[in-house]
């Protein structure tokens, strides 16, 4: 299993150095960093343009800034932002912790209600929960993240101006005032921020991932070994949960794994129109400022973990399928 | 400066009356009124509409769309607008951009209006007040102007990177006098530098500066240049002082207990640092702000525009659209070509299409220099029939040249058929829409227009890679320079190489004239008739400016200048009968 693992890594690193290259290349070539200094009227002095173009590494080929970044990131320098005070590396790492939070609340949200409603769906097939599901489900697929976001955001100003009330918040990750709250006061505060972007991110992934586990739960009920544990006389409650609801996760842990790159697609937009201060944010600023240096740190760290996502996905199949681990 | 940073850093231009009706206008001691309250007089009146008594404590939380770029204000990557104004209230400076488009004189800082003492060599003395300290109880003297100077004359300290030496590469020395309280600025021999008002608008502490490398050398100059940039100022010379900060979430400051003008009112102001446009008006409604000036869009004017308890006002900012022609172009060298464009294509039409379909004030200008605000703005352009939609006129214009297939296929006097390349800014909404209108227009001319976008304007522009091309500048009241650098034959920002001498010729006496405002500003528009009249670069509009607080607070107002509403924050306050 660890020489898997392992396998499984070195095999990704030449597609980490491709994929940041050409992730590197792009950003470069597309805009030039220095353009509102050399646009300004008055005009910035030759002397301060020459400057920062060294400091960016500019005056060198693509090539040659490409591997000085590498480097660099080998050693744990990111480079330098087009914004001197911008530290990559650092804001790489608190922007991540940002999403993170965000990620990870939303999945197990959605994993919950995506294998509850799955289950129950499955279970009374045909049923009106079963359509009610099936309803919400396509709606939730079929609506634009930031789209649900902002339907949210207006719900809850709605909500908080008719009950007087500031339950709900639409900006940030926490409020102005948040360190001179007490212990109690800033949970209610951390939540009372997390609850609307949680929500906006939850619902996408839940769609598709309770329709995933609605039709893993149907084949593996209807299957010969199911019906001969019943047969067996094994009780209903042990056959759902020993027997199908383990082999019917299998398919839900690849999609869970391979979502993992529209999670956080989704948690940019999320981020984005919640104000939150994550890699999405992040990710745009880079972008609209033609930062390739950070540019080039966040796509290094999605696609690490992407890899690290597929990685943890083959594990768990391992352990929810005795035959891959006998493998 | 171009579009990037929303408007440009450094300002002002004159006026003595505007620092008598901002002194006037001074905050708690005003009688409030109903017609001075909100911002609908703020047209007639900018410098004191929502005018009225304010009640000590409480604080504001301040929308602000970009995040703090550099503590440096004025270093290499400084010159951002949200920067200048969330570091406006701990920066001193002594002219500030007034919401009435003219200079500011910070009457807080200094005694009375600069003089310019004598002409040859040019010398302004300022005489800073006795009480005025940074926030350690050191006095600010001549010595922070004088590290102003020698940080940024580019000869100092060569490797401190600024973004503009704009007048102090034409100073000779800066002393003090009077223990430092008295400033003379000395220009250099044979140098006018009509823009002096534009000097020491950011100044730092020269006594905090030596601690970090040592003023009197270059290596010394640029530590501490450096420092400014990286480090959370600690210092403050304004009404306030910055409490903490988190990047990318807020900016919160605190009133600076030895600021020596008017008590602050509010206790704290807290500037929230919001990217997404769209999170504007729900975090309004929400409580979660309570004023800001974002840049507006329509979704965001009509909402904000249906909320009660708030006082919003949209006005003509210092950006203003324009399209030029490359005269270095074989079709466009020709004089009736660009008239027949310029004279078809509907600057109303335009605006009707772009900014006019939530700014209802926006209109045609008619000016290369001024904006409609300034006491020297004067339509320059109208006489030429350029904008006007005249499409016959500009028919005519080519028949005469001897073009033939006008309104079909033109081609040149010599048979060539014209086709032309026009380039505007990838992902700009109006500048497409502009775009696309012109190509209509010319359509009718028989001219073939096509559409290219650009995502690295600075170099298609450095290139000359264009035929026609749509752009902002934004306009200074430090106009002198502004003009020289834009129009002048030798200026490198001279993208389309336009060459009048007589233009040119006037243009040069209109800055040396300079010290004299009105008769400067004379000769500039006068060099701008005839720029007009060579159809080489068309004023479209200025885009507009939107300002919104909740009506709880009194004496913010709108300020279209690269100062931006901060200038008066010691000011602001919630009204003393508010809840």
């Amino acid at each position: 299993m660890f020489a898997y693992v392992v396998r499984r890594l070195a095999a990704a690193i030449p597609v980490l150095i491709v994929a940041s290259f050409l992730a590197y290349a792009l950003v470069a070539l597309s805009g030039d960093p220095l353009e509102p200094l050399k646009l300004r009227n008055p005009p910035a002095p030759p002397r301060t343009i020459e400057l920062e173009t060294q400091r960016l590494g500019l005056d060198h080929n693509i090539f040659v800034r490409y591997w000085d970044w590498l480097w660099g990131v080998l050693h744990g320098d990111f480079g330098q932002s087009v914004q001197s005070n911008y530290d990559i590396g650092a804001n790489l790492g608190r922007s991540a912790t940002v999403t993170l939070r965000l990620v990870l609340v939303a999945m197990l949200l959605a994993l919950v209600l995506a294998i509850l409603t799955g289950v129950l769906s499955a279970v009374r097939q045909y049923s009106r929960f079963d359509y009610a599901t099936t309803f919400a489900g396509f709606v939730f697929l079929a609506m634009p993240s930031f789209w649900i976001a902002i339907v949210l955001k207006d719900l809850a100003v709605r909500y908080n101006r008719a009950s007087g009330t500031t339950v709900f918040y639409t900006i940030g990750e926490t409020s102005q005032n948040y360190e001179s709250m007490s212990a109690f006061g800033k949970f209610g505060d951390v939540v009372g921020h997390l609850v609307l972007p949680t929500i906006a991110l939850a619902l996408i992934s839940y769609a598709a991932w309770s329709r995933y586990q609605r039709a893993a739960m149907l084949e593996v009920l209807n299957s010969d070994y199911v019906r001969l544990a019943r047969a067996k006389g094994l009780t209903w409650r042990k056959v759902l949960v020993r027997h199908v609801l383990r082999t019917a996760l299998i398919p839900l842990v690849t999609v869970t794994a391979l979502d993992i790159a529209g999670i956080l697609g989704g948690a940019v937009i999320t981020e984005t129109v919640f104000n939150w201060n994550g890699l999405g944010r992040m990710l745009l600023n880079g972008v609209a400022r033609a930062d390739t240096n950070a540019v080039a740190a966040w796509l290094l760290l999605a696609g690490l973990v992407v890899i690290a996502f597929n990685v943890i996905a083959d594990s768990l199949y391992a352990v929810l399928d005795p035959r891959i681990r006998h493998e | 400066m171009i579009t990037s940073p929303r408007r440009a850093l450094g300002l002002v231009a004159i006026a003595t009356a505007s620092m008598l009706a901002i002194t006037a206008c001074s905050g708690g001691d005003a009688t409030p009124t109903e017609e001075l309250l909100g911002f609908d007089s703020c047209a007639k009146t900018p410098l004191t509409c929502n005018t009225g008594e304010t009640k000590a404590g409480g604080s504001i939380v301040y929308y602000e769309e970009q995040d703090i770029a550099t503590w440096n204000t004025v270093g290499a990557d400084g010159g951002h607008y949200a920067t200048s104004v969330m570091m406006g209230g701990l920066i001193p400076n002594v002219y500030y951009g007034a919401p009435d488009y003219k200079a500011g004189l910070n009457s807080d800082l200094v005694v009375e209006e600069p003089k310019v003492t004598s002409t040859s060599p040019q010398t302004v003395v300022y005489k800073i007040k006795p009480e005025a300290v940074w926030s350690d109880g050191t006095p600010i003297t001549a010595d922070d102007f004088n590290y102003a100077f020698r940080a940024r004359n580019t000869k100092d300290c060569p490797d401190c990177g600024t973004s503009s030496s704009s007048g102090y590469d034409v100073l000779q020395s800066v002393t003090g006098s009077d223990n430092g309280k008295t400033v003379t600025a000395t220009f250099q021999a044979g140098k006018t530098y009509p823009d002096w008002k534009s000097l020491f608008g950011e100044l730092y502490p020269a006594h905090i500066a030596k601690a970090a490398g040592d003023n009197s050398t270059p290596a010394g100059l640029l530590k501490s240049w450096d420092a400014f940039g990286k480090t959370q100022p600690t210092w403050s010379g304004g009404p306030y002082m910055i409490e903490s900060y988190q990047e990318g979430q807020q900016l919160v400051e605190v009133p600076n207990p030895k600021w020596w003008g008017k008590k602050q009112s509010l206790d704290k102001i807290i500037f929230k640092i919001v990217t997404d446009q769209s999170s504007f008006v729900p975090a309004l409604q929400n409580g979660e702000i309570n004023a800001g000036d974002p840049q507006p869009n329509i979704d965001m004017v009509t909402q904000v525009q249906n909320l009660q308890g708030f006082n919003q006002k949209l006005s003509g900012g210092l950006s203003w659209e324009h399209i030029d022609a490359n005269l270095q172009n074989k079709f466009l060298k020709d004089k009736a070509l660009r008239e027949a464009i310029f004279k078809a294509i509907d600057v109303q039409g335009i605006i009707n299409r772009t900014v006019g379909t939530f700014w209802k004030d926006a209109k045609p200008l008619g000016n290369h220099n001024f904006i409609p605000q300034s006491p020297y703005y004067k339509d320059v352009v109208s006489e030429t029939g350029a904008g006007k939609a005249d499409l016959e006129g500009a028919k005519k214009a080519l028949t005469d040249a001897g073009y033939t297939g006008v309104g079909t296929a033109l081609k040149t006097p010599g048979g060539e058929p014209v086709t032309l390349r026009f380039r505007h800014t990838e992902g700009n909404v109006n500048r497409a829409a502009t775009a696309e209108l012109v190509q209509a227009t010319l359509k009718q001319l028989g001219i073939n227009m096509t559409i290219q976008t650009t995502n690295t304007l600075g170099k298609t522009l450095d290139s000359g890679d264009f035929d026609l091309i749509v752009y902002a500048w934004v306009n200074t009241p430090f106009f002198f320079q502004g003009a020289q650098q834009l129009w002048g034959k030798a200026s490198d920002s001279n993208y389309g190489h336009w060459v009048n001498e007589q233009a040119d010729t006037i243009l040069n006496q209109g800055v040396q004239a300079g010290l004299d405002e009105a008769k400067g500003a004379d000769l500039l528009n006068q060099a701008d008739a005839l720029m007009a009249k060579d159809y080489y670069v068309l004023p479209l509009f200025q885009r507009p400016n939107f300002m919104v607080s909740k009506a709880d607070y009194l004496n913010i107002r709108p300020n279209s200048t690269s100062t931006g509403p901060t200038f008066n924050t010691e000011e602001w306050g919630l009204k003393a009968t508010a809840n």
